[in-house]
């Protein structure tokens, strides 16, 4: 009998002991399970992250040279750059768009995202009709904080000088490249008449700082010292006339 | 080490890389440069192109993970324990990213960077051992 009750115990530790390593095993493949498919959901998530900081599932071309640049009403940089240059430019303006697409990322990457330097947009409706009725649609995505971006890619799409190009579905074209801009509230805003009287401002202030054709640079200083430059400017004279203004 | 001490664990440590980031996201907002002791590297990175995610500055983001992580160690829930770990995870997995992008893309390296790296590696360790231990009864 003690000896049956033996065996019985026996196989009773063994069966427990069996059940103990066997739930270990479960508990461990559970674990490694857990382990792996959260490795896959944080790599998901990284990769998501990932692309979207560097604008693969944006829609549209974007603009390169203004990543990371903060903007607001028509200013590009940070606000406490000590030196303002701003931008006298007419949208139909070739010699603008050279500038823009040679010489401003060289300039945004060493003067603007530096923080040396901040720069104002003020656009002008010299040229003829179809400048305004740009200058507008950007005024409109301006108001969303995307002036510079707008500006950019119409020049890039740049047509002949008042050849009718600026059509309502060109302007569509650009603004959908734009990534981020809410394009319902830009069709909103195209109609705000508060941009006739904006237009006039800027042309008003062209005048006042002597500006006689586009683009015009005027480089502020931080103790108000002023410097003029008319057409494509390199970024070494953007940097001289930084630093001209700069000196006391 | 026991659940107590890991919870105080990962508190105190996400509450170093609070600090880190908030400080990263004062700099930001306050468009001054980050104390830096390597001539100028912290401001060349904070300035750089890639110092923005999801339209957000890269340190609100860090921010953001830093403050749910340390939420996560309040609570003493089987869910806190895997969200914890899971942030300090996807946390980890992008720090690799801003890594490379310094090292090799950027050619800076920010020391405040740096210092969130250590600070979310040892919260990857930490919360990973609060999730995976057996509870103790």
């Amino acid at each position: 009998m003690a000896s049956r009750a033996k065996e019985k115990a026996k196989l009773r530790q063994e069966r427990e002991r069996r059940e103990r390593e066997h739930a270990t095993t479960q508990t461990k493949k559970r674990k490694m399970a857990i382990l792996a498919g959260s490795v896959a959901v944080a790599a998901a998530v990284v990769f998501v992250l990932i692309g979207i900081s560097q604008g693969v599932f944006k829609e549209g071309r974007g603009v390169e040279a203004l990543k990371g640049i903060p903007q607001k009403d028509g200013f590009l940089g940070k606000q406490m750059a000590p030196v303002t240059v701003v931008e006298f430019a007419d949208l139909q303006c070739p010699v603008c768009a050279d500038f823009t697409i040679n010489s401003f990322p060289d300039i945004a990457e060493s003067y603007i995202k530096s923080g040396k330097v901040k720069m104002e947009l003020v656009l002008l409706g010299f040229l003829g009709p179809d400048s305004i009725t740009a200058a507008k649609a950007a005024l409109a995505a301006q108001k969303q904080g995307f002036a510079w971006d707008f500006v950019e890619l119409f020049y890039q799409d740049q047509g002949a000088e008042n050849s009718g190009y600026v059509t309502d579905d060109f302007l569509e074209g650009i603004v959908e490249d734009v990534p981020g801009l809410d394009q319902d509230r830009w069709q909103n805003d195209r109609d705000d008449t508060a941009f006739d009287a904006q237009m006039s401002t800027y042309n008003a202030r062209s005048k006042k700082e002597g500006v006689d054709g586009t683009p015009s640079f005027l480089f502020i200083g931080p103790g108000g010292k002023k410097e003029l430059l008319t057409g494509v400017i390199s970024p070494g004279q953007f940097g001289d006339a930084v630093d001209k203004v700069s000196s006391k | 080490m026991s659940e107590r001490k890991l919870r105080i664990a990962i508190a105190v440590t996400s509450a170093i890389g609070i600090a880190i980031s908030a400080y990263l996201t004062y700099i930001h907002y306050a468009e001054i440069s980050p104390i830096c002791t390597v001539g100028g590297s912290c401001e060349k990175v904070q300035s750089s192109s890639y110092a923005m995610v999801i339209g957000l500055p890269v340190a609100v983001v860090g921010l953001g993970g830093d403050i749910l992580i340390l939420l996560s160690a309040l609570l003493r829930t089987q869910i806190a324990r895997y969200a914890g770990f899971m942030l300090a995870l996807i946390g980890f997995g992008f720090t690799i990213y801003l890594t490379y992008l310094e090292l090799f893309v950027i050619h800076a390296i920010c020391q405040w960077c740096v210092a969130h790296a250590v600070v979310i590696t040892a919260l990857l360790v930490l919360t990973a051992i609060r999730f995976f231990k057996e509870p103790q009864a």
